[in-house]
């Protein structure tokens, strides 16, 4: 388990060296960064000082050094707006999102698990049917048309809430179930493939066979094995979720970190972007690897196989 | 995948015990068919040019909520007309989801192929990389190369083109490998075949339908995406129209003018709905493999 | 003889490393074949024999250059073979073809048979379009099918027009060698016949030089004119076919000849192995045949024979060689 465990921390860590790397090529080769932030009319001698100023003269691998050596002390660039430190600018936004994206992931999971299972168990029925229709609609309606439809009928309409901002208790319902929708249709899905496997099982087969009260089978058998290939897809639910909060921000005017992120891009103001960036960078990949240590905690298999193949 | 004994029986099936096709898939297909009929003859089928102001008209109603038949979809807040809007941009992002699959597709196919016959080191980069694009959302790497290099649309077409590429590359390494286990591809190895050959000619052809299968996959996926960043200001940009920027530039509307906002919304979802449908039916009918 | 043999194998041997089921650390090494010597003449058939498992298709692709060698040197006529597809290596493939075992797996499904059949000729880029369609119904005629066949899918033939479309397309580059492998195995019996008989005729009509490999004595017999007995990775006993086959000198080859059915009641005694073959990882010390023979002694448990001409010019790998052959001469 320690060795597995450590060799997905590994492959976590490289991942993100890679993410850092490839921005900080992307980012120098895409253009001259003195070039793009001042005029191209702009004195070569002011140019030259700007470079010397930001450390732009010294070699590519240097300024790759340095570049690292600052994300590691938490310096990932000031704001091109204001001079404030892009960092301090996003962690400010976080508690706004984390309070869409938490209570959003919870209902994901309230909605997607109790459905999917519902489905599987009854499989091949008009409910099982419906059941995945909504599904498939859940997932192929974009969140703005969501958040849209949401908002005329119950802000435009039946004015029972608010069309934006975050006053009362009441600002957060519409923003939450438009980031736990699409992703409870997509749990949904997934749980119902993974129960409707494990139910073709021999084993289930045997334990009904042998008159073992079916609701016994199912919270015995069931929805453990059921439960494993699950997990999985919670990392993804992750990703989906934070993208989502773009738009969601966007629509309800909500002062997060997505609409500092639209608002960045607008102004191509780098490094905040960045920052937002790498940040989601880091959740992901952290994500996943609670996500691949639950699996092998939960099924010992996955420790073993991975161990055997992984040295190549 | 096929057993060889029963691999006669496998290609004979197809052609002669053709199921019906599901009522649901029949009216995803027809409507798909109107949507590709409407984005190759929109500047037939609009009665208005789609950027033309009538500030006379403005945020006139549809036919049946007091509109007139010169506007069926009613005018928006500078009077142009909806229905040809709506029309040009079903072209607009049909075109841009369908190069953008086609983008994704070559870029998987060749990254999973070069893995699977390069092995090693190669294999292993690309596997980096696979993971990489995975672990991170696409929305922000497409917002960070956004603010990078501005937005054109020959720059937002190749963005979107990097979209699922990760999932199409790990499927066609998959294939590729399951591919060179099998004598045909030793066989044509061994007569002396360069590697282009050997992926182009023979393993491409043999796993066409599953690359095409992901394809359809993808298609919505890409509708979505490039719509959310239309939506947002920062996919297509105006003059041009696209579906997600008339939902974003009408959302202001939704009180006043919903049909604004609302009929693009309503030709995403269902053409997203519609390949979906398509989509699932041809992985059940062609590739239980396929998850 | 001064050209040089068309085929000559010096000391071939391949080994891997695999790791034992249920063990958790260390590989063991499975010979494939370990200390092949072959020579082939220009124009003659030799037929290497055994059960599976004992290295004949790992010899095959060897001798081609199909796979990486452990050790050991291969020389087409005079030319030495590379394993690493370069330049060389591709331009080897004309000279050299090999027939698989499977010929439905051995050719693409999407693909018509004649573009298949084609293919070598557009790979090595000989031959304008007109000149390779002649070719392609030229050889399709001389395997004895018609020029329909050519647009056909391979799952639309028999399993003997598989296999003569692969005949085909092995012989189209007009190659110096042929190895086949198994040619007939995966064939029905009836047809199995056809495909012996139709070999047997190409290689009167166009001189090829064949290797061919098959466990099946009795095909071997009607097209080699030499044969070698392969176990566990060596040959244990080469010479003339029917020689080999009407005195087998080497106790494992007594036993392969006496289990196939007799033509006529000659009296001969069916000579049983006990057991199976011993796994190639772990191949017996002394003469790997030892645990199975019935005239193994102390001396086959500990030295390993090497294979030594007889009398009458074949050679076989066993201590008692000699012995054995006065015991069966005297008994007979």
């Amino acid at each position: 388990m320690i060795a597995y465990a450590a060799i997905r921390l590994f492959r976590a860590v490289l991942t993100l060296w890679l993410l850092v790397s490839i921005t900080f090529l992307v980012m120098r080769l895409t253009g001259d960064p003195a070039l793009q932030i001042m005029s191209v009319e702009a004195p070569p001698d002011a140019i030259a000082a700007f470079e010397r100023f930001w450390g732009l003269d010294q070699p590519l691998w240097r300024q790759y050094l340095t570049y690292i050596g600052g994300l590691a002390q938490g310096d990932f660039g000031v704001s091109m707006r204001d001079g404030q430190s892009a960092l301090a600018l996003v962690v400010d936004r976080v508690p706004a999102t984390l309070s869409l994206t938490v209570p959003a992931l919870v209902l994901t999971l309230l909605i997607g698990l109790p459905a999917g299972v519902y489905a599987a168990l009854r499989r091949n029925t008009t409910a099982d049917r419906l059941t995945m229709m909504s599904s498939v609609i859940g997932y192929t309606v974009p969140s703005f048309v969501l958040a849209l439809v949401l908002v005329l009928v119950f802000a435009v309409w039946l004015q029972w809430l608010p069309a934006s901002g975050a006053d009362d208790w009441r600002g957060y319902l519409m923003p939450i179930v438009t980031l736990a929708l699409p992703g409870a249709a997509v749990i949904a899905r997934f749980t119902r493939s993974a129960m409707i496997e494990v139910l073709n099982q021999p084993y289930v087969r045997t334990a009904t066979g042998k008159g073992v009260i079916w609701r016994r089978v199912v919270s015995r058998h069931v929805l453990p094995n059921a439960a494993i290939p699950t997990v999985t897809i919670v990392g993804f639910m992750v990703g989906s979720l934070m993208a989502g909060t773009i738009i969601v921000e966007t629509v309800f005017a909500w002062p997060g970190v997505g609409q500092l992120l639209i608002n960045a891009v607008g102004n191509r103001d780098l490094a905040i972007v960045q920052t937002i960036l790498l940040f989601v960078g880091i959740c992901m990949v952290t994500a996943n690897l609670a996500v691949d240590i639950a699996y092998g905690w939960i099924d010992p298999r996955t420790r073993r196989r991975t161990v055997a193949t992984s040295p190549r | 995948m096929t057993q060889p004994a029963d691999t006669e029986e496998d290609v004979r099936t197809p052609s002669t015990g053709r199921r019906a096709v599901p009522a649901l898939v029949m009216i995803a297909l027809v409507w798909l068919a109107a949507m590709a009929l409407l984005a190759l003859t929109a500047d037939l089928a609009s009665p208005h040019d789609y950027r033309s102001l009538d500030l006379r008209d403005r945020l006139a109603p549809p036919l049946f909520f007091g509109g007139s038949l010169s506007h069926p979809l009613g005018t928006d807040e500078l009077g142009r007309d909806v229905m040809s809007r709506l029309l040009v941009s079903i072209r607009i992002s049909l075109t841009v989801a369908f190069l953008a699959t086609l983008l994704s597709t070559l870029i998987g196919v060749v990254m999973g192929f070069v893995a699977a016959h390069f092995r090693g080191w190669v294999e292993q980069a690309v596997l980096m990389l696979i993971d990489l694009q995975a672990a991170l959302p696409f929305m922000f790497l497409a917002l960070f190369v956004l603010a990078l290099v501005g937005n054109d649309l020959v720059v937002f077409i190749i963005l979107m083109g990097f979209y699922g590429w990760e999932r199409t590359g790990r499927l066609a390494r998959g294939l590729a490998l399951a591919a060179q286990g099998q004598t045909y591809l030793s066989s044509v190895r061994e007569i002396g075949a360069a590697p282009w050959r050997v992926y182009l000619v023979h393993v491409l052809p043999n796993t066409a339908s599953t690359i095409v299968v992901a394809m359809t996959l993808n298609f919505p996926e890409i509708i979505l995406l490039e719509s959310g960043l239309s939506f947002l200001g920062l996919g297509v940009q105006p003059p041009l129209t696209s579906l997600g920027n008339m939902v974003g530039y009408g959302r202001e509307y939704l009180t006043s003018a919903a049909w604004i906002p609302l009929a693009p919304s309503a030709v995403i979802v269902l053409t997203t709905l519609a390949v979906s449908i398509v989509g699932d039916w041809l992985r059940d009918r062609l590739d239980p493999a396929l998850r | 003889m001064t050209a040089p043999p068309l085929l000559e194998a010096r000391d071939l041997a391949c080994h891997f490393k695999v790791s034992r089921p249920g063990r958790r650390r260390g590989h063991a090494l499975l010979k494939a074949v370990d200390g092949v010597d072959l020579v082939l003449q220009r124009g003659r058939t030799l037929g290497l024999v055994g059960e599976s498992g004992c290295g004949k298709s790992t010899t095959a692709k060897l001798v081609l250059g199909l796979m990486p060698r452990t050790s050991g040197q291969v020389w087409l006529a005079g030319e030495p073979v590379d394993t690493a597809a370069g330049h060389r290596w591709r331009r080897l493939r004309r000279r050299a073809q090999l027939v698989h075992q499977d010929p439905l797996g051995a050719l693409d499904r999407r693909l018509t048979v004649g573009y298949q059949v084609m293919e070598p000729l557009i790979v090595h880029r000989i031959g304008s379009r007109a000149d390779r369609r002649a070719k392609v119904l030229a050889l399709l005629q001389a395997v004895g099918l018609g020029p329909d066949v050519a647009t056909r899918h391979p799952h639309e033939l028999s399993g003997g027009q598989r296999q003569r479309v692969v005949l085909a397309r092995a012989l189209i580059l007009e190659p110096d060698l042929v190895v086949c492998d198994e040619p007939i195995s995966a064939l029905d019996v009836s047809i199995q016949a056809q495909v012996v008989n139709l070999l047997q005729d190409l290689r009167e009509r166009l001189g090829h030089t064949y290797l061919f490999i098959s466990h099946d004595l009795k095909a071997v017999r009607q097209i080699s004119d030499e044969i070698a007995v392969m176990y566990l990775g060596r040959i244990v006993e080469q010479g003339p076919a029917e020689d080999l086959l009407r005195m087998p000198g080497h106790p494992y080859t007594q036993a392969l000849v006496s289990a196939v059915p007799a033509r006529a009641a000659t009296g001969r005694r069916r000579i049983l192995l006990e057991g199976d073959p011993p796994s190639p990882i772990d191949v017996p010390p002394g003469c790997a045949f030892h645990p199975r023979c019935r005239f193994a002694q102390d001396r086959c448990r500990g030295e390993r024979p090497t294979l030594r001409p007889q009398a009458d010019g074949r050679r076989v790998a066993c201590h008692f060689a000699e012995a054995i052959a006065a015991g069966a001469g005297a008994a007979a």
